[in-house]
């Protein structure tokens, strides 16, 4: 903070109004350890996100990274742009450097009122936007009893709103505050490969809290905020090998109106354009069979029962199994083989009624198949196992 | 440090209920010691041609005892150690006597008194004259106020002892635990009684409540003051207690405050709580005497006091339910109550009902008891003062006031937290004066013995060793199964009972988790606290380029603190009914891992901050006795001191000064032959040493009317605080506390009247987050530098008129650095520093040692000190601004009037409040948790809670002479305030409520403006001889406007979350809640405290007191 002092140089009155002045001028709010960058467009400052790297062994493991910005607490090994970002589990932590309207980003949970014996208040999809403008207390007004709702809840900052009518926000343990919020469909977009990957809306959320100090207990790349926490459908998962990046709609801004945009390698000391993220892309995992059954290369394999197991990182698009795999017994195809996915879709068995040759390389080999957003295998798969006597 | 202070400040409590009771007449005795005494000086002109006259004899008397000065060259005169009073001044000069009377002396404060001589005219004749000096100290630039017995006798001050008289003081403003002055907390002041250091050892409060009919004159320092003061980055307080001279004289007094003279307090709904309490005072008796005389003749005097006091709380316990049984209907008014469910045509929709106009819950009252609060103890003087001849004089003073009081738990079993207090404050002053050299030498030394002792006990036997347990999230209906709450409560607040009446909602849930408590008492208090200290000062006038008076001086202090850290039962539970968790916490002793000390004789598992697998780390648990269980703590303060007040002519004084200070903070007894785990260096005796405290003072001061009726003047200084010994306890005695977190289920069987298993039994060891705060113990920085902070001020006082003064001050007041502990490893650790720097030279020392170190084990030792060091540079230093404007007007009492009034416009910015974290309630001075996590740090700049823009005071009253009949006396008492700024806070994952600022300071605005008004009406009427009969009356609040004195800023309660840097009311939709056991952030939105911005506090309602004086 700056303080100025003016101090008498000519008379009593000229020092008095001097010392009013200096104190009702404004006192700026410091640059701090804690500090935020609300000056210009917001900007992405880190996005953490889960990356598959081969471990000492070769193994793959995955692990969070910054694939765009960096921290000081963060390992220079864990900060690049990665072309490898893992396909299921994935939770992108998009880190900015000012707040955000959370109004544009998620909407809030409504409750059925019941109008009458026959007719009742219900919020299409049980969500509603809150407008811009809304505070905790217009919600708490929205949250009030129903017989109070239709005197509490109006005005421009209504929400929960049914045809003008107030449903009520649902607030089951009446405290005044929501219950539930979810992301808003199509206001945070993560588009690989041109498909769009569809988000846990639940999951996904918008956490206005945080900075680039990392709380106790936490490590840096699961606490750094502000930050839009984004969860693929489905457990997390994504297409693979596929260039994504991040879309968002055209009114998710900072308060001041101004679309987010991605600075060089995060740098927000740097300029961009707002709505420019082009700074920023992933690449996620290629399909890959994680684990076969029998092993590759395993000998002795029993003749029968004549099943080969194979595990995906991806699952697996049924459509394509016919046709996408060859089991080849010497040199011989066998096409008696059928193919059949696990429940999740990632475990792919291939059997047949007949049994194995008796001391014969086998070797399967997956072709055409493609994951569930039609990204094919960037190339064959093959395998191959020796059956006993 | 995170907090489990516990309040010990129950006496002042006890006995702050009464009301102001008497004065006494008496008149000044001469030379006292430092800091009690004042002075007179002036200038002795020609009144022709305007000449200065040297070789005037001034001689200034009070009573029996006189002491004289001649005037030098240049006709200046100054005469010191005047005891604060009445004096008549003599100016004999050939055959003229010239006689001025009734010159007041405060304490502190040097009176000027011109004289002008008619030399050409000079005859055998005394003149009398009547009018008074100027009321300007011509020679300091203190700011402040004197507050003398006429003042506490004919103003309605609203308590009994000096305290309550502090808020005169421009500039000052309550708060939790005193009186704060010129933006800062009340905790960094400094009180002297009769010269002794009487502040409060552990927190730094008023340590010695002297009840106002003992006390000649209060003196209120609140800046620009000079060399002789330190360890105060507030205010100074001198007390001066009555002086026996050579006429007896006293008081008798009685006074009570009737209940039914006090307004009902004005009930502030509350959300959330089926219990509701309200305290009203039943009474408030207090009565004495004092008495004064010679005991010999000039020689030896006495003065002697008795106020014994006694009051009664009234707590209005009241049980109530929620229902469900109202609509409101389309005309907005609400329906009638029909407990049916609304298919069968009722209004029972299971929703609690609401007010639709105020918004709260609305309740049925189901069972009503009163329990009471009560108090008891006595002010006791006893004084002493000893005339050898009128150079060398002595004074022994004794204080003593013990108490007691006794309480209800209205939030539980009364098995569980009823309780008995009992406390005793005291203090011995021996004082002896010594002047030389035609009075030009003056010796003074003060020895002091300040002690407090408090101990509080259980009202059931049983309550004093068994654990503490409170039921949080529950619900009365349950918790009535334990016997204590009436039929009705049991039968209306249980769900679904037979006759409820309203089976489609909870009744009455604890909400906001206001508790019921079972079990012990908790906290252990049995705390003796002492303080034995010695001053020295020499003062010597020169006559050198003006005139000089030069004081040196030096003190020395040894504080002491014991007190139990314990819990009864050895721990204490926190049961979460709502989501079935019970905590257990308890002190306990770590030892290393991997050590073989037996008596590290079980383990403490638990996960360190990034570790996958919990930790079996060897501990002790620390019981109700044995090692650790009582703590002993040592702080030695020194201090030197040189100043010179130089006139460099009448008109023109230059203040200099230079202190030096140090304060030597020890380890607690037990653990100085331990060998730290950390540093892997035996503790020894000093934790923390601050040395080099070096606190310049300048001062200068111009009267331009040349008659001490003006000046302008400016100040600058550096003022250092004094530590209180609160961290000798929390820091500096391993202070570890380990907390594990059960599974209801794993606890045993729900006890019926819980609702849930006990405490009790969860087992020992287990636990699910377990978590040791201060694992790795409490460092100190290297290098680490006292906590100070710079002054200026710059101001103009001016005689508008005789008695009528006019002061104008600017000051100005800026933390320069701060000391608190902070953590950068999320707590395992702390770190004693200055937040936001750490010493170069310190740092390259610490590296070098990396450098030479071989050994693998040292080496990694060594960089985690400097890992956790430099970690301090990322912490946000510690900011408080003051700037005010202060106008003030004072007029003297004359012509029946006396009138003191002040306007304060100021601001108070930063990030840091002080000694005190109002917005948590923290009372931990230098070891708050305002800095201990990195992440609670932000929004915390602003406006802070001590910010009230606007203070108005006005004082006065005013004396109607009824001749025969009597006198009769009006006072006044009027204040308006801003009010302070508005915060949404919300609970931090391991910290806990009110510890994260969600939104910046002030964001949300500040609390309502306040106005008050006070009035005193007193008759007094001539008895026979020398006595005097006064009654009188004080009515407080006349207007009888509880206003808002707090609201709640706990935006949430329940939910833990971070900060929003910078955000705005509208974000905190948005905020997520944070994991309370490992502080992983989840999607689900924080929960609003329904009693957010709801008012927590009022100002006291109407309340009449009614007094009675006989003075003779």
């Amino acid at each position: 903070m700056v303080q100025r002092h003016a101090w008498l140089k000519t008379s009593t009155l000229a020092w008095a109004l001097a010392a009013v002045a200096a104190m009702v001028g404004g006192c700026d709010t410091p640059e701090t350890a804690t500090s935020l960058h609300p000056e210009g467009p917001p900007m992405l400052q880190q996005v953490v996100m889960k990356e598959l790297a081969p471990d000492a062994t070769g193994t793959l493991r995955s692990g969070l990274i910054l694939a765009f910005g960096s921290h000081e607490l963060v390992a220079d090994t864990k900060e690049h742009a990665t072309t490898n970002a893992a396909a299921n589990d994935q939770t992108i932590r998009v880190v900015l450097d000012e707040l955000l309207v959370g109004n544009a980003l998620e909407e809030i949970a409504c409750r059925t009122r019941q109008i009458s014996d026959t007719e009742a208040c219900v919020v299409p999809g049980g969500f509603s936007r809150v407008p811009e403008g809304t505070t905790p207390d217009d919600i708490a007004d929205c949250a009030s009893a129903n017989d109070l709702l239709d005197e509490r809840c109006s005005g421009s900052h209504a929400t929960c709103l049914e045809g003008g009518i107030p449903c009520g926000v649902l607030d089951e343990d009446e405290n005044g505050s929501v219950d539930n919020t979810r992301m808003i469909a199509g206001q945070v977009r993560i588009m690989c490969g041109g498909v769009e990957v569809p988000l846990n809306l639940e999951q996904s959320f918008w956490q206005p809290a945080g900075n680039q100090q990392v709380p106790a207990g936490l490590t840096a790349e699961s606490s750094l905020g502000p930050a839009l926490i984004l969860r693929p459908l489905d457990d997390g998962r994504m297409p693979t090998n596929s260039d994504c990046v991040l879309v968002f709609a055209a009114d998710v801004t900072d308060k001041h109106g101004n679309q987010i945009c991605a600075p060089p390698g995060g740098d927000i000391t740097a300029n961009c354009t707002p709505g420019d993220l082009s700074a920023f892309t992933f690449k996620t995992e290629i399909m890959r069979m994680t684990s076969s059954s029998p092993d590759n290369a395993q000998t002795g394999v029993p003749r029968t029962p004549a099943t080969i197991g194979s595990f995906w990182n991806a699952p697996i698009a049924p459509a394509t199994l016919a046709g996408g795999f060859t089991v080849m017994e010497g040199t011989v195809a066998r096409t008696d083989f059928t193919a059949s996915l696990s429940t999740a879709g990632n475990a792919l068995t291939l059997t047949s009624v007949n049994q194995f040759a008796a001391s014969t390389l086998i070797t399967v080999t997956f072709t055409s198949l493609t994951d569930t957003f039609g990204k094919p295998l960037s190339a064959p798969v093959s395998f191959s196992f020796t059956t006993a006597n | 440090m995170k907090t489990h202070s516990t309040t010990k400040l129950l006496l002042a409590a006890v006995l702050g209920a009464g009301g102001s009771l008497l004065g006494s007449g008496l008149t000044a005795g001469l030379a006292h010691a430092q800091n009690t005494t004042g002075a007179i000086q002036g200038v002795v002109t020609d009144s022709a041609s305007g000449e200065a006259l040297a070789g005037v004899t001034v001689v200034v008397t009070s009573g029996a005892a006189s002491q004289t000065a001649i005037t030098e060259e240049n006709g200046s005169y100054k005469i010191t150690g005047l005891s604060p009073g009445d004096y008549l001044v003599t100016f004999f000069f050939g055959d003229s006597t010239i006689e001025r009377k009734g010159i007041n002396v405060g304490v502190s404060k040097t009176t000027p008194v011109f004289q002008k001589i008619n030399t050409a005219a000079a005859v055998a004749e005394t003149i009398i004259i009547d009018d008074k000096p100027p009321g300007i100290d011509p020679t300091s630039t203190s700011q402040g106020i004197t507050i003398d017995q006429e003042y506490t006798k004919n103003i309605p001050v609203p308590g009994r002892t000096f305290e309550s008289t502090l808020g005169a003081a421009a500039g000052s403003q309550g708060d939790s635990q005193g009186v704060a002055f010129s933006g800062s907390s009340s905790l960094e002041n400094q009180y002297f009684v009769d010269g002794v250091n009487t502040t409060g050892l552990r927190y730094g409060t008023s340590g010695s409540p002297v009840i106002n009919n003992f006390i000649q004159e209060i003196e209120v320092i609140t800046g620009g003051y000079n060399a002789e003061y330190g360890r105060a980055t507030g205010a100074v307080v001198n007390v001066v207690t009555i002086t026996g001279d050579n006429t007896l004289k006293g008081e008798i007094f009685a006074s009570v405050r009737p209940g039914l003279l006090i307004a009902e307090r004005e009930f502030t709904p509350f959300e959330g709580a089926s219990i509701d309490t309200i305290g009203n005072l039943d009474y408030s008796v207090d009565g004495g005497f004092v008495v004064s005389g010679p005991i010999i003749k000039d020689k030896l005097w006495f003065a002697a006091g008795l106020a014994p006091t006694w009051s009664q709380t009234k707590i209005t316990r009241s049980t109530k339910r929620r229902q469900d049984c109202q609509q409101q209907l389309p005309s907005g008014a609400l329906s009638a109550c029909d407990a049916r469910s609304m298919a069968s045509g009722g209004f029972a929709d299971g929703v609690a009902d609401v007010d639709p106009d105020t918004g709260f819950h609305l309740f049925e009252e189901l069972g009503r008891r009163n329990v009471y609060a009560k108090g008891g103890g006595a002010y006791m003087l006893g004084k002493i003062n000893y005339a050898l001849r009128p150079e060398h004089q002595g004074q022994l003073t004794v204080n003593a006031v013990p108490g007691s009081s006794s309480g209800p738990e209205t939030y539980g079993l009364p098995q569980s937290g009823d309780y008995k207090f009992a406390g005793l404050t005291s203090d011995v002053a021996a004082k002896w004066t010594s002047k030389f050299n035609d009075n030009k030498t003056e010796v003074e030394g003060v020895i002091g013995w300040h002690r407090d002792a408090s101990k509080l006990t259980p009202k059931f036997a049983q309550a004093g060793s068994i654990p503490y347990e409170v039921l949080i999230f529950g619900n009365l209906g349950t918790w009535a199964g334990l016997g204590y709450e009436d039929q009705a409560t049991l039968a209306g607040c249980t769900d679904n009972a037979q006759g409820d009446p309203y089976a489609l909602i909870e009744n009455c849930p604890d909400a906001i988790g206001h508790g019921y408590t079972v079990g012990g008492i908790g906290a252990v208090i049995d705390d003796k606290d002492s303080r034995v200290s010695a001053k020295l000062s020499l003062t010597q006038r020169v006559k050198a380029a003006g005139s000089h008076e030069i004081k040196a001086g030096m003190d020395v202090e040894d504080n002491r603190l014991t007190e139990p850290r314990t819990y009864t039962g050895g721990v204490y539970f926190e049961n979460y009914q709502d989501r079935s968790e019970i905590y257990t916490n308890r002190f306990i002793q770590v030892g290393p891992v991997g050590g073989t000390d037996p008596k590290f004789d079980t383990v403490c598992p638990h996960t360190p901050t990034g570790a996958m697998q919990p930790v079996n780390q060897p501990c002790r648990y620390i019981g109700q006795s044995g090692e650790g269980s009582t703590i002993v703590g040592q702080t030695i303060n020194w201090s030197a001191y040189l100043r010179d007040s130089w006139q460099i002519r009448p008109n023109l004084t230059f203040n200099a000064g230079l202190r030096y200070e140090e304060q030597r903070l020890r380890y607690a007894e037990y653990l100085r032959d331990e060998v730290d785990a950390l540093t892997a260096q035996p503790l020894g005796a000093n934790a923390m040493s601050l040395t080099n405290m070096w606190a310049p003072r300048l001062g200068l001061l111009y009267d331009w009317t040349k008659e001490g009726r003006s000046k302008i003047y400016g100040h600058w200084g550096r003022f250092y605080e004094s530590i209180p010994m609160n961290i000798n306890s929390r820091s500096f005695a391993g202070e570890v506390a380990y907390r594990q977190v059960y599974d209801a289920a794993d606890c045993g069987a729900a006890i019926p009247g819980y609702g849930s298993p006990s405490g009790n039994g969860c087992p020992t060891s287990g636990g699910g987050a377990n978590d040791i705060l201060g694992i790795n113990g409490t460092l100190v920085a290297p290098g680490i530098k006292p906590q100070f902070m710079d002054e200026r001020i710059l101001g103009v006082e001016y005689e508008l008129a005789e008695d009528l003064k006019l002061g104008i001050a600017y000051q100005n007041r800026v933390l320069g650095r701060v000391i608190e502990d902070i953590s950068t490893d999320g707590a395992a650790t702390y770190i004693i520093a200055n937040p936001g720097e750490w010493d170069d030279g310190e740092r390259d020392k610490l590296q070098a040692r990396i450098d030479a170190e071989d050994d693998p084990i040292e080496r990694q030792r060594l960089e985690y000190l400097m890992r956790q060091f430099s970690g301090i540079e990322i912490f946000d230093r510690p900011t408080r601004n003051y700037d005010a404007l202060q106008f003030t007007l004072t007029r003297r009492f004359s012509k029946a009037l006396y009138m003191q009034g002040s306007y304060t416009f100021s601001k108070t910015q930063g990030n840091f409040p002080g000694l005190i974290a109002y917005d948590s309630g923290q009372v931990d001075p230098n070891i708050s948790s305002q800095y201990d996590l990195i992440e609670l740090l932000a929004n915390r700049y602003g406006p802070l809670p001590q910010d009230k823009p606007h203070y108005i005071k006005l004082d006065g009253y005013y004396q109607f002479d009824l001749k025969q009949a009597g006198q009769l006396t009006t006072g006044a008492r009027i204040r308006a305030l801003s009010g302070e700024p508005r915060q949404a806070l919300a609970r931090h994952w391991r910290y806990g409520p009110n510890e994260s600022f969600l939104l910046p300071r002030a964001q949300i605005g500040r609390t309502q403006f306040e106005t008050g008004l006070d009035l005193h009406v007193g008759y007094a009427r001539k008895l026979k001889g020398n006595m005097e009969l006064e009654l009188y009356g004080d009515i407080f609040n006349v207007f009888n406007d509880q206003g808002v004195a707090g609201v709640s800023d706990a935006y949430s309660t329940r939910s833990a979350s971070n900060p929003i840097v910078g955000g705005s009311y509208e974000d905190l939709i948005w905020a997520k809640e944070n994991s309370l056991q490992n502080g992983q952030e989840s999607q689900t939105p924080i929960k609003r405290n329904p009693n957010y911005g709801n008012t927590t506090a009022r100002y006291s309602p109407l309340t009449a007191q009614l007094g009675a004086r006989l003075s003779f």
